[in-house]
């Protein structure tokens, strides 16, 4: 089944908030298809495209936002209550350290709740508190969003504890800092940086099915 | 005969060639290191901010003193929290706009009543006696257009600019009176240019459609009414896809990103515009002193041979990481590189 038709349609419904136009395409996908299907081929395809789009400067962070929003929406009308995991994933974590901006975050969990994984969202914590959290709650992928650049530095110690309580938790990093300095997330312990948030999605994905990348 | 610092400037404002490429370099609370103190009480009084930019300007010659503290002095006038971190600029703590009615009890602080602007005012003014008029001393603003991210968080400004438009006139009309009262009172203190910070200007983060609805006018109406010289900063985002607009917004500099094609941005800025810019401040932890050298090269070859440039960072502030050598390193490659005439540049290349 040819579904470019629909990617385009939802892209540019999401890119100019239409909300009735976004459920309009939805409807008409599911005439063809599974949600699960359409989650998959549609949304997270559209998802991808649009990411490409900010990292080449084509849209707006704040279309980005409000696209990943309106499409968390029509993916959570689709599976009411969203009773059931769309995504089998090991338990994910995401936080904000040190900061009150919380927008990387927000859109980040955005993009992966419309692409059907799930996540415990520890809101703003700083080092300690992410390490117990995690620990805690026996988070296998955890995603750190930061703003400034000294926080984003300090992620190294939140890393280093963490592998040398678990090893096998992956780190995913993102945020301004990252996208300045595409070298940073290395120096920090972390195992990937999305160049953009719905590359988070292939990222996690990749980890999900065995992947070191 | 080397220029001064301040005619180094007004050459370069004209569009003629100075001595060398002027060098905008923002420290800031890195003059809690210099005078060895915490941040908290580096800030805690207008001397030592003023200590500290006269000894960092002595250390490394560049051509503008910032008494700028940090960007949530403004948020703290409006009675926000500001954190204080170790090795990190003050950042602002938890938005304080959290409802409809927030924006519309919101109270414009008075800057003659507001401790944190006043100590800034104060800075301004030791710095203007100390140099005499012979550095240039920036003032800084936010734009009243961008001042909400802090304010109530950059996720519901975006909601607010799609959603709810009388909210977002009522908030634009308190930031602009406070906006351009607080720059008055900096130009009056005694600085001499204000920088004048909107990175909601950029397509980076809004399309350029919705800022030519929403922020253009405003920023225009504001730089206008300060009849001063300003500099458009985007705090490290795109200019390129808006200096259309922007080279006509009132502003006498615009700073470039080093996400930007520089070479075009000059073109297009023309004789309109001075642009700044536009080495990466965050890469440059990852620099030895031949990475200096080449980078600052390469960027005063973008820039190309006119006049009408001045070397700076696009984030509009260095990091504390970056050490003393780098910070030399960097002037002694600009003060070679950037000495008039620019013959070495082959434009055609």
């Amino acid at each position: 089944m040819n579904l470019d038709h629909y990617i385009d349609k939802l892209e540019n419904m999401l890119l100019q908030y239409d909300r009735s136009g976004a459920i309009e395409v939805q409807k008409e996908v599911l005439n063809e298809c599974s949600p699960v299907y359409f989650i998959e081929e549609v949304v997270v395809k559209t998802l991808i495209s649009i990411g490409m789009k900010w990292e080449n400067g084509e849209v707006a962070l704040s279309q980005i936002y409000m696209g990943s929003k309106l499409c968390e929406e029509i993916t959570d009308r689709l599976l009411p209550e969203r009773s059931y995991d769309i995504k089998l994933s090991p338990p994910i974590g995401i936080v904000t350290f040190e900061d009150y901006h919380t927008l990387g975050k927000k859109i980040v969990k955005a993009m992966m709740r419309s692409a059907g994984f799930e996540m415990k969202d520890y809101g703003v914590m700083n080092s300690e508190e992410i390490i117990q959290n995690v620990i805690n709650d026996g988070i296998k992928i955890l995603m750190i969003s930061v703003l400034m650049y000294p926080s984003a530095l300090k992620i190294y110690d939140i890393t280093k504890a963490l592998k040398e309580k678990d090893p096998s938790i992956k780190i995913l990093v993102g945020g301004a800092p990252f996208n300045i300095d595409k070298q940073l997330w290395k120096k920090v312990g972390a195992c990937a940086s999305g160049n953009n948030a719905a590359d988070d999605i292939k990222i996690v994905e990749n980890w999900i099915e065995g992947g070191s990348k | 005969m080397n220029m001064s610092p301040i005619d180094r400037i007004n050459s370069v404002m004209d569009f003629k060639e100075p001595d060398y490429i002027p060098l905008f370099f923002t420290l800031t609370y890195h003059g809690a290191r210099e005078l060895n103190m915490s941040i908290y009480d580096y800030f805690r009084k207008p001397e030592n901010v003023a200590k500290g930019q006269l000894i960092m300007n002595n250390k490394y010659k560049f051509d503008c003193l910032s008494p700028f503290y940090y960007s949530a002095l403004e948020t703290e006038a409006f009675g926000g929290e500001v954190i204080f971190r170790d090795e990190c600029p003050p950042n602002a703590g938890a938005p304080f706009i959290k409802s409809r009615e927030d924006i519309m009890k919101l109270e414009i602080p008075n800057v003659q009543d507001t401790r944190c602007l006043q100590k800034c005012l104060t800075t301004i003014s030791i710095l203007k006696s100390e140099t005499k008029g012979r550095i240039l001393v920036v003032g800084s603003v936010t734009s009243p257009f961008s001042l909400p991210i802090m304010q109530m968080g950059f996720d519901k400004y975006i909601e607010l600019l799609y959603e709810d438009e009388e909210g977002f006139n009522v908030l634009m009309k308190k930031n602009v009176e406070f906006c351009v009262e607080w720059a008055k009172a900096q130009l009056k203190a005694g600085a001499d240019a204000i920088s004048f910070a909107d990175p909601m200007a950029s397509t980076d983060i809004l399309s350029k459609e919705l800022y030519i609805k929403k922020g253009y006018n405003i920023d225009k109406k504001v730089i206008n009414e300060l009849g001063c010289s300003v500099a458009f900063g985007l705090a490290s985002t795109r200019c390129l896809p808006v200096i259309d607009l922007l080279k006509n917004i009132g502003a006498d500099v615009i700073t470039a990103s080093y996400n930007d094609n520089l070479s075009l941005v000059r073109k297009i800025a023309g004789k309109d515009i001075v642009i700044s810019g536009n080495i990466n401040g965050l890469d440059m932890s990852n620099w030895n002193a031949e990475d200096v050298n080449i980078n600052v090269k390469d960027t005063i070859r973008r820039a190309g041979k006119k006049p009408g440039f001045i070397l700076s960072d696009s984030t509009g502030e260095i990091p504390w990481q970056i050490n003393d050598d780098i910070l030399y390193e960097l002037v002694e490659s600009a003060r070679k590189w950037g000495k008039y005439p620019l013959d070495w540049i082959d434009e055609n290349e």
